[in-house]
């Protein structure tokens, strides 16, 4: 039987080099006003803040540590809650406490990522939905000014969804004794990072 | 160069493009049918709910795949040769109609990542027949208002208007091929969640958009 190869094929190259090459450059006729510009503006958004990394990270490894099915529930979970929180954020609806709430969900993973907290699927799936509804309001209440909603919405979903599978990648170390401890001390990372952005928030 | 490759290739190649959504047909100088899919491939609100949707039929099964390739297109071109009969529909080009388009194909992807995993109740799923009234709305929509671009372009003969429209149709064709025959033959569960995942990233998008409506609308009466 002929084997078949699971590697990229080197013919891809020139497919991506010649669509580098036809990429024009854009003549932009008007002024660009606002960030909300495009896809990498919206791709930045979500990574530009180290509170916001550390919880969608922990998110992934927390589903990943927990197994199935909330690896991939809270992957579908968070993006779609966050989404409401931005809706919210973005048509003026106050969310008292939001940073708070923020620094919170780094406590709460990195401490459930820490000890490898089990809990019904519901209850997941509840906490880390009230956490992506804060994160989502930040980002929403704080999205900037632009023409180009779809793609900046676009690359800020995508760089979201990012982020977790970053997090279900470190937590499938979860399979190896040694990377239980790798996990775990992840976990207390977040969970560090967490109370800094909890004492910042507060005083 | 295996499917998943060859996929791989195209979608590289798809995010390479320059991500400006065209208000107004390009013009690639290669003719009106190369117009036409250049205009599909630049405009990612058509090109994403495509994807998703053929995605979405993949992996519901070949039934709902075979009738989504034909179903999608034929809708697409009707759509847009009804404007050119003088059907004429609302203005369907805002964001908000976008937005729906983008959650409603993102919610079904959804409901096939609860009954893959299991979640959902028995026998609970998107029927065949939702899945192609999903693509009769989506190309009817996307066609009426390509074709409304079109038709602004002024364009010497009837003939002429309609063949950037056949190339759209075409591309959506070969999109829809492209993506319904990649996630078809998935059977490794982790390959089809990842695809729901993606799914929710759409709904998700949706929702937002929603709000950019809501919050530019709020903007503009201050």
């Amino acid at each position: 039987m002929r084997p078949t190869s699971r590697a990229v094929s080197p013919a891809i190259l020139p497919i991506v080099a010649a669509a580098l090459l036809l990429a024009p450059q854009i003549a932009e006729a008007h002024i660009v006003k606002g960030e909300g510009i495009g896809f990498w503006s919206g791709f930045r958004h979500p990574i530009s803040g180290l509170d916001h990394i550390i919880a969608m990270v922990a998110v992934g490894m927390w589903g990943a540590q927990l197994g199935r099915p909330a690896i991939w529930v809270l992957p579908v979970t968070f993006p779609l809650v966050m989404a409401i929180g931005g809706f919210l954020g973005l048509v003026g609806v106050p969310l008292p406490g939001a940073e708070i709430g923020i620094a919170m969900s780094g406590v709460i993973l990195g401490a459930a990522v820490l000890m490898a907290f089990r809990a019904p699927l519901w209850i997941v799936a509840v906490v880390v939905g009230i956490f992506g509804l804060f994160h989502g309001h930040a980002h929403g209440a704080e999205m900037p000014p632009g023409n180009n909603p779809l793609l900046y919405s676009l690359g800020f979903v995508v760089a979201t969804g990012l982020l977790h599978a970053a997090g279900i990648t470190i937590g499938l170390l979860h399979r190896w004794n040694w990377g239980q401890y790798v996990l775990r001390a992840a976990g207390a990372g977040v969970l560090t990072g967490g109370v800094i952005f909890l004492w910042q928030a507060i005083v | 160069m295996n499917a998943v490759s060859r996929f791989s290739a195209l979608v590289a190649a798809l995010a390479l493009l320059p991500a400006i959504a065209q208000a107004h047909l390009v013009s690639t100088g290669l003719g009106p049918i190369y117009d036409g899919m250049s205009h599909f491939a630049l405009s990612p609100e058509e090109v994403f709910p495509v994807a998703a949707l053929a995605l979405f039929a993949g992996l519901r099964g070949p039934a709902s795949a075979r009738s989504v390739l034909f179903v999608l297109p034929a809708a697409w071109a009707l759509g847009g040769l009804g404007l050119g009969f003088g059907l004429s529909l609302p203005d369907l080009s805002g964001q908000i109609v976008t937005a729906a388009i983008f959650l409603l194909v993102g919610g079904m992807l959804v409901a096939e990542a609860f009954e893959t995993g299991g979640l959902s109740p028995r026998g609970l799923h998107v029927p065949h027949l939702a899945t192609a009234a999903t693509a009769v709305l989506l190309g009817l929509i996307r066609g009426n208002v390509d074709m409304t671009g079109f038709m602004a372009r002024n364009y010497a003969t009837a003939v002429a208007v309609v063949l950037p429209l056949f190339g759209v149709v075409i591309t959506v064709f070969i999109l829809t091929a492209l993506a319904a025959s990649w996630s078809l033959p998935l059977k490794a569960m982790w390959a089809r969640l990842a695809i729901c995942v993606m799914g929710s990233w759409s709904a998700a998008l949706g929702l937002l958009l929603v709000g950019w409506s809501i919050h530019l609308a709020i903007m503009a009466r201050h």
